[in-house]
């Protein structure tokens, strides 16, 4: 069974990059809160893209829409 | 760093994680300078993760003229993308589009904007479309984001938004923000004598918690202008004088007032030593310990030296009735002072 992540390396596994000074002095609970808090966050600006991006495109005419959105958004 | 500074920080990165700040109360025990490197850094790591199509919009912007693509900013793409999008276009072409935006929807993106990021599109802005969006701002209270705007502004936009900004509450709240003292040096330096002091008897008439602040901000910048604040501070009336020093015995601010009150000149500070609260047995008990504690001596021996023999016998008396090393430690520092006279 995988084992769960340590607190501490989840929220620098989302913050990318280096140790930052000061995390290791918050407590399990807070640095889990952080994560969570940046993954919401990650999760909003994803949303909000996808719909700015159906919005955008209704402003596209309906027979240019299909490769227009192929090129923003490549599957 | 001040605490609205920590206070600053924590709104920040409770803005950009969409959070009530109250949830993030634990990042409390890290120093501002250590959150706001937790700000940045989830910054980039939101930015980062779709960079790829942050990159897409720009470029299909690109393609479109620029009233069709300002409608579609405004009524599609919102202020979080346009925000992300904005450093990502060439700076003309960003500048052709922001100033077919509505102004309130301006300051929408301008909160979301990291502003080092987009230099160059706020440096080729017109002057009085910046100072639109600062009105704007201000009216919404967005000092933090204001102060943001600080570092990156260019000296003719930034003597116009001083000079709309009337209100000097507004810009004391904003100054408190700004991170860069170099920056606010600057900003000083364009402000009349006449404006500066109006600022500093606004920080003391105004909420108690600005003058503390206030005198982090003196203290930050450079010598020079930490100098003429000094002067100007002195040159208020006894009324706000007294409530000065009345504030500064409330929120033990003594450490950050005596270097201010030592870029003071002679008469200035005779001046302070003529306050009849200065001439309280708690009031002078309170600057000795607080002096003491942080090795103040030198920064107090020129407030000393303006007292008269009375006051000086009596900040004696007061320090005899504390502990006897501050007594001692008195006694060495006025030596001193006699051997320099």
């Amino acid at each position: 069974m995988a084992q769960a992540q340590d607190p501490y390396q989840a929220l620098l596994a989302e913050l990318g990059g280096d140790p930052l000074p000061g995390l290791d002095r918050l407590e399990p609970a807070e640095l889990q809160a952080l994560t969570a808090a940046l993954r919401k966050a990650r999760r909003r600006q994803q949303d909000l893209l996808a719909g700015a991006l159906e919005g955008a495109l209704s402003h596209v005419p309906l027979l240019l829409r299909g490769p227009v959105r192929k090129i923003l958004v490549p599957s | 760093m001040t605490t609205l500074a920590h206070q600053a920080e924590t709104l920040k990165l409770a803005r950009l994680l969409h959070t009530a700040p109250e949830q993030l109360d634990f990042v409390g025990r890290l120093d501002a300078a250590e959150v706001r490197a937790l700000r940045e850094r989830a910054t980039a790591a939101l930015f980062d993760g779709d960079r790829h199509l942050f990159h897409r919009v720009a470029a299909a912007t690109k393609l479109l003229p620029a009233p069709i693509a300002a409608l579609i900013a405004e009524k599609a793409l919102g202020p979080l993308l346009c925000a992300r999008v904005a450093g990502l276009l060439p700076p003309e072409r960003a500048v052709d589009i922001a100033k077919r935006l509505h102004t309130r929807f301006l300051a929408d993106v301008c909160l979301e904007l990291d502003p080092r990021h987009v230099r160059e599109l706020i440096a080729q802005m017109p002057v009085k479309r910046i100072v639109e969006v600062a009105h704007e701002l201000a009216a919404r209270r967005e000092y933090i984001t204001m102060a943001r705007f600080v570092d990156v502004l260019p000296e003719a936009a930034m003597r116009a938004t001083l000079d709309a900004l009337q209100d000097d509450e507004t810009l004391l709240r904003i100054g408190f923000f700004v991170e860069n003292p170099a920056q606010l040096s600057a900003v000083i330096q364009m402000l009349s004598e006449h404006r500066l002091s109006r600022l500093i008897r606004v920080s003391v008439e105004g909420a108690a918690e600005l003058w503390g602040e206030a005198l982090a901000l003196i203290n930050a910048i450079d010598a020079p202008q930490r100098r003429l604040m000094a002067g100007l501070a002195a040159a208020l009336d006894a009324p706000v004088l007294e409530r000065m020093i009345g504030l500064t015995h409330e929120a033990e601010l003594w450490t950050a007032l005596l270097p201010v009150v030592a870029e003071m000149d002679d008469a200035a500070r005779a001046r302070l030593t003529r306050l009849q609260s200065l001439n309280e047995d708690a009031v002078l008990a309170a600057m000795l310990r607080a002096v003491d504690a942080a090795n103040l001596w030198p920064q107090l021996l020129p407030l000393v030296s303006r007292m008269d023999a009375t006051l000086q016998q009596r900040a004696v008396r007061v320090a005899e009735q504390q502990d006897a090393a501050l007594l001692q430690r008195l006694d060495q520092a006025l030596r001193r002072l006699a051997a320099g006279a």
